[in-house]
């Protein structure tokens, strides 16, 4: 009985969090259980995007329950699979590759590849088309089921992580495939076209010009995370938190550095949360008075042909120029024609309500769930987090710059405000524009026109994730 | 590009550093901030223009179509786009309820309150 008691105590998470078999040290489960609370707070009692930020905490949570294994983010990662440590070949799939290389060696083709302590390239550079075509058949031979080889590096097949995660994955695993496919943000994106109205826009297409002025901090950030000595796709990974836009940064993260997705996908949510903190300081610092009180003309009305036709133009010409934008902005203007064409309205409706909703709570948790204590307590997670406000406050200036130079040739027809609403954030950063310019003439409405700005902050920055998709992946 | 290949790499290593790796980096990401910020202006000038045939060829061009329209005497037709533009009830309210907020923010001490709306 009471040896019963004992082996029953012992498998359970208290103490596997205690056990030498745990990668992860106590006090470092402690101290994520505090970033839990610390974000459930924020979004149950402040109600900063709770509906993203509580799935993401449960997310969080359910990774750091000890011992429980819903989610193995290794699975993820091609070093996983081979790597090289030590001048050894480790992983799932070194044997076979030790297979390969051997073969090579034995047919005096040791040559074509580069064994170093922690790198294996492949030299196929001088292979004439004969002889490359005999080499990836060998590889095939070998590996050709779950991997292939890029630019010489050896890269695991997508169909070689869903059969390891069906296999071998835990319940969060299986729900993370989503974001890996990429396909949760680019529904979130078809829900957000669905429920966005491009009248503004329309209406004004100067105000494209401040949504792309505020792409500034993106490419700021860049520079800066490149400074402190983030590699280059991190780099474009952290940048993006500065476009304001939750899936935009976890696509191009996912891409580029999957394992900073927790830090980022939090920081990028609980700064977009907290514009309304943010931005007006730097708002009233780079306008005057006078300038917060200008008043603008009504919008022009917009027809229904130009609502439907919007859309379809507006993904052929960003897909045509930036092809990589295409999963982002394509959907997002499907959603949207879902909306004004008029004869979906079930398509729509869907997209704005069920679909976003069951999305958002799959995207939440999978996304919370990478950031395991082992992969979050990192310096890393703290460079992250600052470099993403200052790409947040960059963006914001850059959007009230370009819109105080348009105040400027305007003759002080445009109220720069509405500028700030370029970073994407919909609708709340346009609310903060119409906020304090209301602070500074209770008789201002900007909302309308904020929006403007704030709607072509989306597509801005769905492009510069495409800039960066296109230059790194 | 650049002379920087491997992305997967950072710039700059901090156990090696030396000050020709951070004017690297800096060279590089001033570089990219450059050649994106210039993609984006692009693609968005490029909607900008179409937005603008958007303005010519759905809004300013019907607008004088319709306004030759009315010289010409034909009463029935005119009857007809009169009666079509004043069917929306949606419209007609948020024009009222904007006029009062307009006189509202702008003469605090009158009060207005909509008491129902009925079609004409």
């Amino acid at each position: 009985m009471l040896d019963a008691i004992t082996n029953f105590l012992g498998t359970t998470g208290i103490a596997y969090m205690f056990s030498a078999e745990s990668d992860t040290q106590w006090w470092q489960y402690l101290i994520m259980y505090v970033i839990v609370g610390a974000l459930f707070y924020l979004a149950i009692v402040k109600k900063f995007e709770p509906l993203l930020l509580m799935p993401i905490a449960f997310g969080m949570l359910l990774a750091n329950l000890p011992g429980a294994e819903l989610m193995h983010l290794e699975f993820f990662f091609d070093e996983y699979y081979i790597s090289v440590e030590g001048g050894q070949l480790t992983g799932t799939l070194s044997a076979h590759m030790t297979n390969f290389l051997g073969t090579l060696s034995s047919s005096g083709l040791s040559n074509l590849y580069t064994l170093t302590e922690d790198s294996l390239i492949f030299n196929l550079q001088d292979l004439s088309a004969e002889q490359l075509a005999s080499f990836n058949s060998l590889f095939d031979f070998y590996l050709g089921d779950a991997a292939a080889i890029s630019d010489g590096v050896v890269h695991i097949r997508m169909s070689h992580i869903i059969k390891e995660v069906v296999n071998n994955g835990g319940l969060v695993d299986v729900l993370y495939l989503g974001v890996k496919l990429g396909i949760y943000p680019s529904l979130i994106f078809m829900g957000v076209g669905a429920m966005t109205d491009f009248s503004p826009l329309i209406a004004n297409p100067k105000s494209l010009l401040m949504g792309a002025g505020s792409q500034l901090g993106v490419f700021a950030a860049f520079m800066f995370a490149l400074l402190l000595g983030f590699t280059p796709m991190e780099a474009g990974a952290i940048g993006i938190i500065g476009g304001a836009d939750g899936p935009t940064a976890i696509l191009v993260t996912k891409e580029l550095a999957p394992q900073l997705l927790g830090a980022i996908a939090i920081a990028a949510y609980s700064y977009m949360a907290l514009i309304p903190i943010i931005q007006p300081p730097f708002m009233k610092l780079m306008t005057t008075e006078d300038e917060r009180k200008i008043k603008m003309t009504n919008l022009r009305p917009v027809s229904k042909t130009e609502r439907i036709v919007f859309p379809i133009v507006v993904a052929g010409i960003v897909c045509l120029i930036v092809r990589d934008a295409a999963p982002l902005v394509g959907f997002l203007m499907l959603g949207n024609l879902l909306n004004v064409s008029g004869v979906t309205d079930r398509l729509s409706k869907t997209a704005q309500n069920e679909l976003i909703n069951v999305i958002t709570i799959f995207l939440g948790v999978s996304v919370g769930a990478t950031a395991n204590a082992a992969n979050f307590l990192k310096l890393e997670t703290l460079f992250i987090i600052a470099l993403g406000l200052l790409a947040f406050i960059i963006s914001t200036c850059g959007g009230l710059l370009v819109g105080k130079i348009m105040c400027k040739v305007t003759g002080g027809k445009i109220n720069p405000l509405i500028g700030s609403a370029g970073v994407s954030a919909v609708p709340m950063a346009a609310r903060v524009a119409q906020d304090v310019g209301r602070q500074a003439d209770p008789s201002n409405f900007l909302l309308m026109h904020a929006m403007g700005p704030n709607v072509a902050g989306v597509i801005s920055s769905a492009v510069a994730a495409g800039v960066f998709l296109s230059f790194f992946r | 590009m650049f002379g920087i290949e491997d992305y997967s790499k950072p710039i700059v290593d901090f156990a090696n550093f030396d000050i020709a790796q951070l004017g690297n980096a800096l060279l590089f990401g001033a570089s990219i901030l450059l050649i994106g910020m210039v993609t984006v202006f692009s693609v968005l000038c490029i909607l900008w223009l179409f937005l603008y045939l958007f303005k010519l060829l759905f809004h300013e061009l019907p607008a004088k179509r319709a306004a030759k329209k009315k010289v010409a005497p034909i009463i029935t037709s005119v009857d007809k786009t009169t009666e079509e533009a004043y069917t929306d009830d949606g419209e007609i309210v948020a024009v009222i309820a904007a006029a009062i907020a307009m006189a509202e923010s702008e003469h605090s001490g009158m009060k207005f309150r909509v008491v129902s709306f009925r079609k004409v």
